[in-house]
Order: structure tokens, then C-alpha cells, then sequence
């Protein structure tokens, strides 16, 4: 779909627009002359891992779990003065609560995503996707506080509950733990606890103090950060950055607010951690490290890396410490990310060198995701890609970047699924 | 404050035409805080608590719609109530210890949508 002006969108029921905006998600080219493909159930399929994937938690995991001190501050819904009900999270500007109807395909994504590990297989199962890496749904609300410490306190709580959940499927649904950098001692030992657990992979804030951020902030590229750095390169955890955790993303109210909140200030934001570990050095004292930004699409990344470049020849004058490497390349050392359906980063892959860092997801259960129509967007969107290409996008760099046992996953496809 | 008070937790249905999950916690000081918590479930039971000799009052939270945080009641002065049936509480007013105005100096948005 690329025009809207055939059609008065605002006369279609509910049910109506379900179906018009989701009919762009069944066109597909086909796979003519692909050796693999993305068709769930042949044999001929890629191996495919999703990047990028989110667990509903139960609505009372939190209160029930939190440490007594905190309890009164989770997120809740309040009343108005005038019987207005809007939602509460520290960090986040108060959120009027709407009805809203979902219908068709928008309201059978609404109710998946649940934590059964069975019922998640099927999900992925019918999607193509052999092995998914979990992020938090509600959660992503944890690191939304100017307290590092209430923040850690609630990521304690979904690290115990999801270890509970998942820590026996860790070779197929793999949960990163969630870490509040804000703090870094807090920081260090709650990843070393979930090393110990059994987690083996993080995810970190897009900005380690929430906020639209000083120069006074703490923040990646600063040396304070160098013992957290030092611990993970030690214990081998890869990291991420996931859209949304480093600052309220509903900075625009009305008028496109949906649009310019989800462009500018949720998936923008999360260059922000990435440049500042390309430039800084932390990569000269870390070489070992590797991390990933996560759905934020790939499309911005050539941009990046030339303006990160630009930036440090240009203005070398300006631009300390001297690095050994350009920060581009640390990028491509070091860097991965992930994306749902982004043709311009797929049709610039080859172009930039970036065919070992880029990891297709389908954001399960997200709107904005692909599921449980991934065949169709891979063939929208890949043909372009030699079938070595397409194969290292779709789940060999994700294996690689989360150590997942690729001869593993392969061997559970002629295992039994479940019911 | 000492004594027990009785809960009769209803049998009332969510949003999605699931059992309402509720969740009671005792209110400490007089700023909102909270201390242990004593029920979290579907309702459909009634059962009698201990009252802790700090609770200054009763907080109960319930998940009209579980894909949105809980809303909540708070019960004060509740020790002249030997029983408490949330049902009859009103979910739908301003609470006392209200972080709308006071931790939210930013001027309140509507939704835009995020990931």
C-alpha cells in the first residue's frame, strides 16, 4: 500500500480498516529460483531466527514480586478530576487510556505473545521461525524512571520470571536479561546474577538515565562505564538495545502523533548508543564486545556509519580519542541490528558490507511486525539477496551474535512439534 | 492497628471474559506507601486477613483489561470495617495519594503509539 487517497479511511468500520491495512502483508513476488525459502514446514527452508521477539508477562507479576519499598510506585492507572483515566509511569508523561477495538488480523496479535513455551512454538511454528530471542512487552516500561535503582529492581523481577518460564527452552526461546545501567554497580552485579542464573545475553538501556538527556548525564561513551564493559567482555554476554528504553517516546501529542512518536522518538533514539561505543574508544580497551540495536530497522545504518565517519575526518580537529580503526568500522567488527520489513537497508546491504551484521525479525506478537505473515515480506523484500545472503540475515548472524547451536535448531525440526 | 478483616473477593469478568484479577496490598504511613500484599487472584473467594499493627489502610488493585496496568482503590480508615467487598468499591474516582499532579510536571499527552 502506498497511497490512502482512493478511499475515505475515516468512513471504514473498525473491521474494514483491519482488513485494508493489513492486505499489503499477503503480496507477495513469489520465491521463483530461490534455492531456500521462508515457506514454514519445507524442507528447503532457511534456518530462521528471530532477533527480536516479546513475551506478554502476567499483568501482576510486578506487584506481587517487587521489593515492599517499591511496590507503591509501579505503573497504575490513575482517575482524574474529571473521571479521565490515564496511565502512570514514572518517566513517561501521563497517557490518556482510549477504547480500543481491534478487529481481524490487528486483534488476533493482540491476544498472542502469552509466556506458554507450547503454545509459542506453535506461534513460531507457523511463522517459519526455529528459534526466537525474547524481550519484555510491558517491561519495556522498567527502565522508565530517573531511579536506576527502582529500575533494577523492577528488572530483577522479570529476570527471576522469565528464567522461571523460559531457562529450560534457552536453546530455542531465549530471554535476555534486562539490566539498568544507571548505576553501574547495580548494574554489574545484577549481570553477573543473570550469568549465573543462566542468561546469555542482555539487554541494556538505549540511555543508561532515562530522560531526553544533558551532556551532564552519564551516558556509554564515558570512561565510568569501563568496569561494567570489562565484566561483560569476561563473561562473552552479547547486548542490546531495544527501541523505547532510553527516553519517553510520546513526545508528540495529536496530529501525527503516532507517526512522528514511533519514527523520531522511539526508533531514532536508538542510534544514540551505538555511535557513542563507535567512537569512543570503548572498543580499542573492549574488543571482545558485540551488540546489537533492536527494531529499529537497518535502513539508517549506511547513513550512520558515513556520517560517523564524516564527523571524525572532518572534524578531527574536534574528534578525540584517536581511534584505530574508522568508527565504521567498529560497526562492522562489532555491531549488529535488527529489523522487521526495511527495504532500503536490504537494498543497501551489499552496497555498505553489512551482510554480516543485519538480523531479520518478526517482532512477534507486534503490529508492526511481520508475524504470521514473515514468508511473504522476506519475498517482498530479499530478492534481491544472493541465497548466501539471505541466509545469514534470516538466522545464521543471529546465531552467531546470541551463540545459539545452529546444528541444534536444525536437528528440532524433524523433532515432534507440539500440538 | 490490630483485628482481621474479611475480604469477600468477587466473581466479576475482564475485559477479554476472563475471571478479574484482583489484588489486595496494605497501605503504611500516610503518604500512599505500600507494605506486604495478602491476595492476588480471580476472585470467586472470600477469606479473612490478619491486619498488620502498621496498616494504615487497604489498597486493591484489578485488571480490568490485562494488557493495561491495574487500576486501584484505596480504602482508609479501615478499621471501622469488619468487611470489605471490592465490587462495591469505586474504581472510577480520584484516589488520595494521586502521582498525577506531583511526580508529572510535564503537561499531560494523549497516545501517539510507540514499539
Amino acid at each position: 500500500m502506498t497511497t490512502t487517497d482512493r478511499l475515505d479511511l475515516n468512513a471504514l468500520s473498525a473491521s474494514e480498516r483491519s482488513e485494508y491495512f493489513n492486505a499489503h502483508r499477503y503480496r507477495t513476488p513469489g520465491h521463483e529460483g530461490w534455492p531456500r525459502v521462508a515457506t514454514p514446514g519445507s524442507p528447503e527452508k532457511f534456518l530462521m531466527i528471530s532477533a527480536d521477539c516479546h513475551v506478554n508477562e502476567p499483568p501482576n507479576l510486578w506487584v506481587e514480586r517487587i521489593e515492599e519499598r517499591y511496590r507503591h510506585r509501579l505503573p497504575r492507572i490513575e482517575v482524574d478530576a474529571e473521571g479521565v483515566k490515564w496511565s502512570i509511569v514514572e518517566g513517561y508523561h501521563p497517557v490518556k487510556i482510549r477504547d480500543l477495538k481491534m478487529e481481524g488480523e490487528d486483534q488476533e496479535r493482540a491476544k498472542v505473545g502469552k509466556s506458554d513455551p507450547a503454545e509459542r512454538l506453535r506461534d513460531q511454528a507457523r511463522d517459519g521461525v526455529d528459534a526466537e530471542v525474547i524481550f519484555p512487552n510491558r517491561g519495556l516500561q522498567m527502565w522508565a524512571t530517573p531511579d536506576p535503582l527502582f529500575a533494577q529492581a523492577m528488572c530483577r523481577v522479570y529476570n527471576d520470571w522469565t528464567w522461571e518460564v523460559f531457562g529450560e527452552h534457552y536453546d530455542r526461546m531465549r530471554p535476555l536479561a534486562c539490566i539498568s545501567t544507571g548505576d553501574v554497580p547495580s548494574a554489574i552485579a545484577e549481570i553477573e546474577r543473570s550469568a549465573k542464573l543462566g542468561f546469555r545475553g542482555l539487554s541494556l538501556p538505549c540511555k543508561p538515565t532515562w530522560g531526553p538527556g544533558s551532556s551532564e548525564d552519564l551516558n556509554y561513551n564515558l570512561p565510568e562505564f569501563d568496569p561494567m564493559w570489562e565484566r561483560i567482555q569476561e563473561l562473552d554476554l552479547p547486548f542490546t538495545f531495544h527501541v523505547s528504553t532510553g527516553k519517553d517516546p510520546r513526545a508528540a501529542r495529536g496530529n501525527g502523533g503516532a507517526v512522528i512518536n514511533y519514527v523520531i522518538h522511539s526508533l531514532a533514539p536508538t542510534a544514540e548508543p551505538i555511535v557513542n561505543l563507535c567512537s569512543s574508544g570503548v572498543l580499542d580497551r573492549f574488543p571482545d564486545l558485540r551488540f546489537a540495536s533492536i527494531e529499529a530497522g537497518i535502513g539508517w545504518i549506511p547513513w550512520m556509519l558515513r556520517a560517523m565517519d564524516e564527523a571524525y575526518e572532518h572534524h578531527h580537529f574536534w574528534a578525540f580519542p584517536k581511534l584505530k580503526m574508522m568508527p565504521s568500522e567498529y560497526y562492522r567488527q562489532h555491531c549488529f541490528a535488527s529489523f522487521q520489513e526495511d527495504p532500503p537497508g536490504i537494498d543497501l546491504l551489499r552496497d555498505y558490507n553489512l551482510g554480516d551484521n543485519f538480523m531479520w525479525a518478526n517482532d512477534y506478537p507486534h503490529h508492526e511486525g511481520s508475524w504470521p505473515h514473515s514468508e511473504q515480506a522476506i519475498e517482498r523484500t530479499m530478492s534481491g539477496l544472493s541465497d548466501e545472503e539471505r541466509a545469514k540475515v534470516l538466522g545464521l548472524n543471529a546465531a552467531r551474535f546470541f551463540r545459539f547451536d545452529v546444528e541444534r535448531l536444525v536437528a528440532n525440526r524433524t523433532a515432534k512439534s507440539p500440538a | 492497628m490490630l483485628g482481621s478483616i474479611t475480604v469477600r473477593w468477587p466473581k466479576e469478568m475482564n475485559e477479554h471474559g476472563a475471571p478479574l484479577l484482583w489484588f489486595g496490598s496494605w497501605l503504611t504511613g500516610d503518604a500512599g506507601f505500600e507494605g506486604g500484599w495478602f491476595y492476588s487472584g480471580r476472585g470467586d473467594e472470600c477469606a479473612e486477613y490478619s491486619i498488620p499493627a502498621e496498616a494504615t489502610g487497604v489498597r486493591i488493585r484489578r485488571w480490568p483489561n490485562e494488557g493495561l496496568d491495574a487500576e486501584y482503590s484505596d480504602v482508609l480508615a479501615f478499621d471501622r470495617l469488619s468487611e470489605l467487598i471490592p465490587s462495591t468499591l469505586d474504581f472510577d474516582a480520584p484516589q488520595p495519594f494521586s502521582r498525577f499532579a506531583s511526580e508529572h510536571a510535564l503537561k499531560p499527552t494523549t497516545p501517539g503509539g510507540t514499539a
